[in-house]
């Protein structure tokens, strides 16, 4: 296979990561804008954070199999590939606490325990925006090879 | 109108007009059909998450009172209009990589099975990978087109995976390249069994990776290391393991002559070094022990060259563990070996073949064999009898 259709391949992955985390991010921000004006929220939007709970499960899950013999998810690799290639410069028991920090947020987010999540939030800022980064990326190279090719 | 609600209408316009391409399709032939299907599964999909991306946007609106007459001011109403144009995005890139890639294939593939230039050649390409997909138990048919290079195009709609093998156009009549194509069915081979090395493979060298980590690497660079590993050399290893087992030598041959360069060991983030490669490939072809093969001769003639050339990288990735690990985990994964049967065909057709006669023997052995012939024996007239023998007599495969 042609470096270029490997492209295809990582721009699907990462842009299902995106997608995830958007919605999470979209369920969040939509939950509270309802909540600062009082009314409550939308039980679709609420369900929305639950993509980002178990995006950041799946990392944390992958980064603690890996060091063990042990099933690991391999989109959950692209998306750590992805984030280090941006702005998370974090160690790795660093990032797992910060990850085991934004899913316990996000629960607490969930049941209207919290009205902020800015931990979770910027984590899943983070992974939303360097996988798009990245699928982005990887799609514009596509793209000009599909235009030289034809 | 919103510039939002043009952009939908954009890609909705897009979907229409995939959808109209599709219903124009008349006569399906088997192998088209099972893609044509399949899109229009996806084009379904892209038009709900379209539908969904549009009413989200209809209730921001009511929440937020957005209107283009003015910007937003407070902070999570701008977090979520820029979650909003994410969506959009993310839409159109899923349209450009499932639908924008592939629709233009269609009529290039029905082009190359009707016009009379394509017509037989491709009838006949078609046919030698239909063969390779029986012997290697790859199920389906695949679509294949006459192209640029050798190549697999990979296509992720919903749960399912397709894939478009190409095959180079100026090498139509140089049968004994064919072989190359092993490789590029090697891939789908490895989505069919992703699980499988997913489970097994590519958790052992990942957790190799980590542990031969020295201290000088850091998380940015490991994470890359382990990505390059995971996601690009472990399917490409896997489809030459898969394509050694499969033709064995004939394929071995044809990639040494595709792969010498002038940097054996270069280190290329999509592909592992070629010296890898072949390595790895005589190790396999040792392992297969088939009869009256002088594997010596090839290695050395490999070695002739990358051995004067070569300049070992003593980089991490590179890391004999992680290296053992990796082709220790493919080898037994990729357990089928269609080649121990198929290797006394191939040689006796190899025979004929010297001795300027046609067997009478299957259209892969044929192919298997002629990658195999002394370059110094002309098999010009080969490409003319095997149209003759597969492709004359109907219009399409």
């Amino acid at each position: 296979m042609t470096r270029q259709w490997q492209l295809m391949r990582d721009a699907q992955t990462f842009l299902e990561a995106s997608r995830l985390a958007n919605n999470a991010l979209k369920g969040i921000h939509f939950v509270q804008i309802a909540r600062k004006k009082g009314a409550s929220p939308n039980a679709f939007h609420v369900g929305k954070v639950d993509d980002g709970i178990k995006l950041l499960e799946r990392l944390l899950t992958t980064l603690e199999a890996r060091e063990r013999d042990e099933i690991v998810s391999s989109e959950a690799l692209s998306i750590l590939y992805s984030i280090y290639q941006g702005r998370l410069v974090a160690s790795y028991p660093t990032l797992k606490q910060t990850i085991s920090a934004s899913i316990e947020e996000l629960q607490k987010f969930k049941r209207g325990e919290v009205a902020t999540i800015e931990d979770a939030e910027e984590l899943l800022e983070i992974i939303a925006g360097s996988t798009a980064e990245e699928a982005m990326k990887a799609s514009a190279r596509v793209r000009i090879f599909m235009m030289e090719a034809r | 109108m919103l510039l939002v609600e043009q952009k939908a209408n954009i890609l909705l316009s897009k979907i229409t007009f995939a959808e109209k391409r599709l219903e124009e399709l008349t006569s399906l032939d088997e192998i088209l059909g099972t893609y044509v299907k399949d899109l229009a599964d996806r084009l379904n999909t892209l038009k709900n998450q379209i539908g969904i991306a549009q009413s989200e946007f209809r209730e921001f609106i009511e929440e937020t009172g957005f209107g283009e007459s003015n910007y937003l001011r407070a902070t999570s109403q701008q977090r979520l209009l820029k979650d909003m144009l994410r969506s959009y995005e993310e839409i159109e890139q899923s349209f450009y990589l499932g639908v924008d890639t592939f629709l233009p294939l269609i009529p290039i593939w029905i082009h190359q099975r009707h016009d009379e230039n394509t017509r037989r050649a491709h009838k006949l390409l078609v046919n030698f990978i239909q063969g390779l997909l029986e012997i290697s138990a790859v199920p389906g048919g695949v679509m294949t087109i006459l192209g640029e290079t050798y190549e697999c195009l990979p296509l992720f709609w919903e749960d399912v995976t397709k894939h478009v093998i190409f095959a180079t156009f100026s090498e139509m009549q140089s049968l004994q390249r064919w072989v190359l194509l092993t490789h590029e069915i090697g891939h789908a081979f490895y989505d069919l069994n992703f699980e499988e090395f997913n489970s097994s493979v590519i958790p052992q060298v990942v957790r190799k990776i980590l542990e031969r980590r020295p201290s000088n690497i850091g998380e940015r660079d490991l994470e890359n290391i382990i990505y390059v590993w995971a996601r690009k050399w472990v399917p490409e290893l896997v489809s030459d393991c898969f394509s050694v087992k499969t033709l064995g030598p004939s394929y071995v041959i044809q990639f040494m002559l595709m792969a010498l360069d002038s940097e054996p060991d270069h280190i290329d983030v999509t592909h592992p070094p070629n010296n890898l490669r072949v390595s790895f490939m005589m190790e396999l072809l040792d392992s297969l022990k088939l009869p009256d093969f002088n594997i010596d001769f090839y290695r050395d003639v490999w070695n002739s060259y990358s051995q004067s050339i070569t300049q070992p990288s003593s980089q991490y990735i590179l890391d004999e563990k992680v290296v053992e690990v990796a082709l220790t985990g493919i080898n037994s994964v990729v357990s089928a070996t269609p080649i121990r049967n198929k290797w006394a065909e191939i040689l006796s057709t190899r025979e004929s073949l010297s001795g300027g006669n046609m067997p009478d023997k299957d259209l892969l052995s044929i192919l298997a064999a002629s990658a195999l012939l002394d370059p110094s024996i002309s098999s010009d007239w080969l490409y003319d009898e095997l149209l003759e023998r597969y492709t004359s007599g109907s219009d399409a495969p």
